[in-house]
């Protein structure tokens, strides 16, 4: 099946009406649509990734809270004021960064506006993601990591791969971009 | 394709074909009466539900997704509307043997299949070739869709362009889908209804061009888009010119099924017929509206000289109803009935035969002697009485 269409029988409409659109289907431009979805689908990733973070993190504030409002431990009013600043500190931290990240490569696959301003935060992401794996094996050695630690390890080896593949699209994108960028005026990298 | 193309440009080409303006309301009533034959309507008709050509929302809500559901929906969608352009081919790709299968149900035209649905009609009526007439239309509007509902065949995301010739500029505006069945398409915004993304595979959301709505029905749409099958390739679409091609392919298909021409063969296009129409034409194809059916009423009215009475689906259901049991063959619907028997029957037994069991099984009648649907026993009466 050609996915070009074939002007042959119809060449009087070619005449008349012009010959309106060619399909882009080189190397490049069949690269470029290929890495931009990634980066679109590696950027969504982060972001829900981030969301599920700071749903797990407020789930467990709360089940915190609870058994030390349950125990007196606490008063009321200390623990709520305490558990917001917490849950206004991870979220700054946690998901702030990964929604610099989202929106970064989100536009950068749109529309071709690259910075390096969610390629830092992504990086910086990755590092958390390399203390976290290298906290389990510590842990793991001295047989004190537990299931919970075991799903923890799994969300952060994922969150890594996905942040991995998110800075390779978009370095690969620039550099298929540029190419097509050459070609169009006519050069070539 | 819609009604304008099916019922009033289908008159159009039977009788620049060389049909009377009677032959030609035949066919074109039945070219239509593809889109309008559910099951509920053969219900109330007392006819065979087998001979169902289409599905109305209601029973597409209802259907099955099942195995057996599925391979319903894709023998009733396969044969009619999506008819598969080449049954043998692969993707470029290693792929597993279920995507395989919906892949070779891509819809295109000038394919065996065509060749077939043609060649099947020849000397079975006017109806039946109304019915071929459907599906060879519906291959050029169709085509790059399948039959079947999948999601990673039939699926289309945000890149989707119109492409539009403005002062002589050609501008692309990316479209706008939304998911209210209740709003109209709005073509001065490029807004138009699609069906919901589901992101399972079997939904029947995702059957051949819901997710791109009616878009791919409209003559004027000369579109940009990538579709889920091709790897990141995209597709351009040129409505105009692919509906003149289906145009001048019915002409010459309708001049062999009337017997001045000897043989059938795909990409072969009776230019010529429309010389003197060419502009008309083209001005109807290319007018930026979701209807033209006045347009090609008026055509078919000047090309005729007759008045082309609308559509009405109840036309021939007194004629069916009051006949008796031996005489309802003999009947315009009786015989689109056969006719849709008939033609479902050959592209599911070519699907089976291919070794696809995406439209299921399919038994050689000749070879193995009757089995199965019993619908499909008047068919061989039929043979039999021939």
């Amino acid at each position: 099946m050609t996915l070009r269409k074939e002007y042959k029988e119809h060449d009087y409409l070619i005449n008349t009406y012009g010959s309106f659109a060619e399909a882009r289907n080189d190397k490049f431009h069949v690269d470029e649509r290929r890495y931009s979805s990634i980066l679109k689908l590696t950027a969504n990733g982060t972001l829900i990734m981030g969301i599920w973070s700071l749903i797990k993190c407020f789930m467990e504030m709360i089940g915190d809270m609870g058994s030390e409002i349950l125990a007196d431990e606490v008063p009321l009013l200390i623990a709520i004021f305490g558990s917001a600043v917490v849950i206004a500190f991870f979220f700054m931290i946690g998901i702030s960064f990964r929604y610099l990240v989202w929106r970064g490569a989100c536009r950068e696959a749109a529309s071709g506006k690259s910075t390096n301003g969610y390629i830092a935060c992504a990086i910086i992401l990755l590092a958390y993601g390399v203390y976290a794996v290298a906290y389990f094996i510590y842990h793991a050695v001295r047989k004190e990591a537990d299931v919970q630690g075991v799903l923890k390890l799994i969300f952060d080896v994922t969150s890594f791969i996905i942040l991995c593949e998110l800075i390779a699209s978009a370095f690969r994108l620039r550099k298929v971009r540029k190419e097509i960028a050459a070609r169009e005026t006519g050069g070539e990298l | 394709m819609q009604m304008d193309f099916h019922y009033y440009a289908t008159y159009a080409a039977a009788y620049l074909a060389g049909y009377s303006h009677e032959e030609s309301m035949v066919i074109c009533y039945s070219a239509q009466f593809v889109d309008e034959c559910t099951r509920t309507y053969l219900k109330s008709i007392k006819g065979p539900l087998s001979a169902a050509t289409t599905q109305l929302q209601e029973e597409m809500a209802d259907a099955r997704t099942d195995l057996p559901g599925i391979q319903d929906i894709t023998r009733i969608w396969a044969s009619f509307h999506f008819l598969p352009r080449d049954l043998y081919r692969n993707p470029k790709r290693r792929c597993s043997r279920a995507y395989r299968r919906k892949y070779r149900l891509i819809c295109g035209p000038n394919g065996e299949l065509a060749a077939e649905t043609v060649r099947l009609a020849k000397g079975k009526g006017l109806e039946a070739a109304g019915v071929a007439m459907h599906v060879i239309a519906d291959t050029w509007a169709h085509q790059y869709f399948a039959g079947t509902p999948s999601v990673v065949i039939n699926n289309v995301n945000e890149y989707f362009y119109e492409i539009i010739s403005r002062d002589g500029r050609k501008e692309e505006h990316r479209i706008r889908f939304n998911h209210n069945p209740a709003t109209a398409d709005n073509l001065e915004k490029m807004e138009y209804t699609c069906t919901v993304f589901q992101n399972s595979e079997k939904s029947v959301m995702n059957l051949g061009h819901g997710r791109a709505g009616h878009f791919p029905d409209y003559s004027f749409a000369r579109y940009r888009y990538m579709p889920a099958w091709a790897d990141f390739n995209e597709v351009v679409k040129d409505n105009p010119a692919d509906y003149i091609l289906a145009f001048t392919q019915m002409i010459y298909a309708l001049k062999y099924l009337k017997g001045d021409i000897e043989e059938f063969d795909v990409e072969k296009y009776d230019m010529d017929s429309i010389d003197p129409y060419r502009d008309e034409i083209l001005g109807i194809l290319c007018k930026r509206q979701t209807d033209v059916c006045a347009e090609w009423k008026a055509f078919g009215e000047k090309l005729s000289g007759y008045q082309i009475e609308d559509f009405d689906i109840n036309k021939y259901k007194d004629e069916y109803l009051t006949a008796d049991e031996g005489g309802k063959n003999k009947t315009v619907l009786g015989r689109f009935i056969l006719a849709a028997m008939s033609q479902k029957s050959m592209v599911t037994n070519r699907i089976y035969k291919s070794g696809n069991r995406a439209a299921g099984y399919s038994i050689d009648i000749g070879e193995k002697g009757f089995r199965g649907i019993k619908d499909y026993a008047r068919l061989l009466q039929e043979k039999e009485g021939d």
